[in-house]
């Protein structure tokens, strides 16, 4: 009877001491990854191949090590579990992922952060989280422009400019993205419109420019930019049709119905170019296109009006 | 106009002008501006005058055909 009392005691003991050297073991693997993060940060802002190299294997030991911590019953409940995690994925993110649209280590590292939020961390620690969620939303907004400028990938700049404003309003709810949407969609619209304006059989383009555009005025009525662009696209447009007609290959019943359609898209440029030349009357760029809309409009009164004023203000126009 | 019109009578020259009422004084084709668009008046007569014939397709895009 005392024996097995003996070993019962002994055996509780045991699975009590395992559990607690289980969790201070799991408590060292946390230390343990924060300071193989601590040694891999500096190193990477060296800029050299060995001390770059040193940092990677670093902060793959200490991925490893913060991996089995938010796994665990004992540390799993802490945000500084959660948040080292987010800070060492975030290395790796910078490393490897910071050109890709979807990424697993980014979205680990968010919902780290999701996760450290939600165990209510100190101060301390919810400032740290903010200030790399902020960093996550801006490499999106930065892809979203890369993606846009240098891929021509209209669709996933726009996945990630959206992913911007998703991650940004986790850090700051109450965030307004006014003045960036209309940052964005006036550089996707000036950006096609370009493209449009030097090739006008891009229609893709057009079509592009046009919605991002539309989608500028509906947010600032009065956005320049936006309206000069939509104006000489129209005007391009119109030209595009003049340009469509050919002694061969033009049905002379035809040209009535081209004619019309021009002078409608004329008039749609001649709406939005006025806006520009309203704000600015010596604008040069809104009254050159004006010079060109009213002579395709044939409209001789506003088109000597606007040749006189192309002359005061030097520009020079090829009639 | 009507100088024009009678030193070319019988030629074959077409006579295109772009000024108010200039069939009425021995143009063939006029051409005139309605809301924004480049129209043209023609005359028949006159253009018979400068001893020209036109087709029937062409008649039917002017506006004012005499």
């Amino acid at each position: 009877m005392i024996k097995l009392r003996y070993i019962v005691k002994t055996i509780v003991f045991s699975i009590v001491l395992l559990i607690t050297v289980n969790g201070f073991a799991q408590s060292d693997r946390l230390i343990r990854a924060q300071q193989l993060y601590n040694k891999a940060q500096p190193l990477f802002k060296i800029k050299n191949v060995a001390d770059e190299k040193n940092a990677i294997i670093f902060i793959n030991e200490a991925k490893s090590a913060i991996d089995s911590v938010v796994v665990n019953t004992e540390t799993k409940a802490d945000y500084a579990s959660w948040s080292t995690r987010a800070f060492i994925y975030f290395e790796i993110y910078k490393l490897n992922d910071k050109q890709k649209l979807n990424s697993s280590v980014r979205d680990t590292l968010i919902s780290s952060i999701l996760m450290s939020n939600k165990l209510k961390p100190d101060a301390d620690y919810e400032s740290n989280n903010k200030k790399l969620l902020i960093s996550v939303s801006i490499g999106y907004y930065n892809l979203s422009k890369k993606l846009l400028e240098d891929s021509l990938n209209e669709k996933r700049s726009a996945l990630a400019y959206n992913k911007y404003k998703q991650t940004f309003l986790i850090a700051e709810p109450k965030a307004n993205f006014l003045s960036k949407d209309i940052e964005y969609y006036t550089a996707v619209g000036s950006f096609y419109a370009n493209i449009y304006n030097k090739d006008n059989k891009n229609t893709q383009a057009l079509d592009i420019s046009k919605v991002a555009l539309l989608k500028v005025l509906e947010l600032q009525q009065d956005n320049q930019s936006a309206n000069m662009n939509m104006g000489i696209m129209y005007y391009n447009q119109a030209v595009k049709l003049i340009e469509s007609i050919g002694i061969d290959n033009t049905n002379i019943s035809q040209l009535d119905i081209i004619q019309e359609n021009m002078v409608k898209l004329a008039k749609q440029a001649e709406q939005f170019i006025l806006k520009v030349y309203k704000v600015d009357q010596k604008n040069p760029k809104s009254v050159e296109a004006l010079y060109y809309i009213y002579r395709m409009l044939n409209d001789d009164a506003k088109f000597n009006d606007f040749k006189n004023k192309c002359k005061e203000l030097g520009i020079k126009t090829d009639k | 106009m009507g100088d024009v019109a009678s030193k070319n009578k019988g030629k074959g020259n077409l006579i295109i002008s772009e000024t108010v009422g200039a069939c009425k004084q021995g143009s063939s084709i006029n051409f005139v501006v309605i809301d924004n668009k480049l129209k043209f008046e023609y005359n028949k007569n006159n253009a018979i005058k400068c001893g020209l014939k036109t087709n029937d397709d062409f008649k039917a895009l002017a506006i004012n055909v005499d």
